[in-house]
């Protein structure tokens, strides 16, 4: 919105108090921002179930954790990046099947790099769950990237 | 590193926050967060409510991002689940729905003082305030196509997707608000 010569009064103050209002940040964002971040760190995802296993018997973390740390996994590869994870457990909640969607950097050795991912997804699952047995991993590779978005955003 | 985060698109923010990279979705509540304070407060009013209805919004974010499909831009979906946020706060106020809250002789008086304030400020903040007191004369449907087109800068379609109306009703809406704002501030000077 911005003034002209044939608007009305009223047109142009409305026009110069817009710009004043896009400009504006609200009062008391920073400190409402840290306490939103807080809230948002306490809050609960829904996600599946998924069983583990130690020493002392089983136990359950969720699905979610499972792809925060699959994707922190594949973030320290340099030629790949997780598009998606999707888990399937059977009816009493142990991991069947894994799969990791994926792209690739452009350049990069596909096979090679989908190994590089499988690799690290297998080893993340069992410092995770335990040794789980019977538990299959895909990795699909649907994209090439050209510049990956920064590794670490924090 | 300020400079590579800024440039990190939206669409891909989405996606590492919905895997749980939680250091994106606080890129997302830095990049929006300000925005979504600025509509729910001239939606509200009420500071209390203002930052419940965010919180609410990036709340909903967090947990539907998993399986937000981006059919609609990632901003044009925060603002979607904060205008629910906020209109679900507004029925529950006696003289909500497609009335202004408070009467033009009242808004007009406090125009009259603000204008006429030694104190004040600057121009720009006093100008804003006057924007922001006109505002009220507004129903909450055309304050919210007013604000996302006006001030945030969303196209028409973009504004018909949160209000989940037609950009023809979008437009219109416009219309009888931007004539209310100007015959408001007629008086300014």
């Amino acid at each position: 919105m911005t003034t002209t010569p044939d608007q009305t009064h009223g047109e142009q103050v409305l026009a110069q108090a817009t710009e004043a209002l896009r400009l504006h940040t609200p009062s008391g964002w920073q400190v409402f921002r840290v306490n939103l971040l807080e809230t948002v760190r306490r809050a609960y995802r829904p996600s599946a179930p998924i069983r583990g296993r130690h020493e002392q018997g089983e136990f359950v973390v969720s699905c979610d954790v499972l792809t925060a740390d699959v994707r922190e996994a594949v973030d320290r590869l340099p030629q790949a990046e997780v598009t998606a994870v999707r888990c399937v457990t059977d009816e009493d909640d142990h991991l069947e099947l894994l799969t990791v969607e994926t792209g690739v950097r452009y350049g990069a050795h596909v096979p090679t790099t989908a190994e590089e991912v499988r690799t690290a997804v297998v080893a993340t699952v069992r410092e995770l769950l335990g040794e789980v047995e019977g538990v299959r991993v895909h990795v699909h590779v649907g994209d090439v990237f050209q510049e990956g978005p920064p590794r670490t955003l924090g | 590193m300020d400079a590579e985060r800024a440039e990190v698109p939206d669409d891909v923010l989405a996606r590492r926050a919905g895997l749980g990279d939680r250091d994106a979705f606080a890129l997302i509540v830095d990049r929006h967060g300000p925005a979504l304070l600025r509509y729910a407060g001239n939606l509200l009013h009420r500071s209390d409510q203002v930052e419940d209805c965010v919180q609410d919004a990036f709340l909903a974010a967090w947990r539907g991002l998993p399986t937000f499909r981006g059919d609609s831009s990632l901003r044009t979906w925060l603002f979607t689940l904060a205008r629910h946020a906020a209109f679900a706060r507004l029925r529950r106020w006696p003289n909500a729905g497609s009335r202004p809250f408070i009467p033009v002789e009242e808004v007009q008086d406090r125009l009259r003082d603000l204008r006429e304030d030694p104190e004040r400020s600057s121009v720009e903040s006093a100008l804003r305030e006057a924007l922001e007191l006109a505002l009220q004369l507004l129903p909450p449907r055309q304050r919210t196509a007013w604000l996302l087109r006006e001030v945030e800068g969303l196209s028409y379609e973009e504004v018909a997707s949160v209000l989940g109306t037609t950009s023809t009703a979008v437009r219109g809406l416009l219309e009888r608000s931007r004539t209310t704002l100007a015959t408001t501030l007629e008086e300014w000077r």
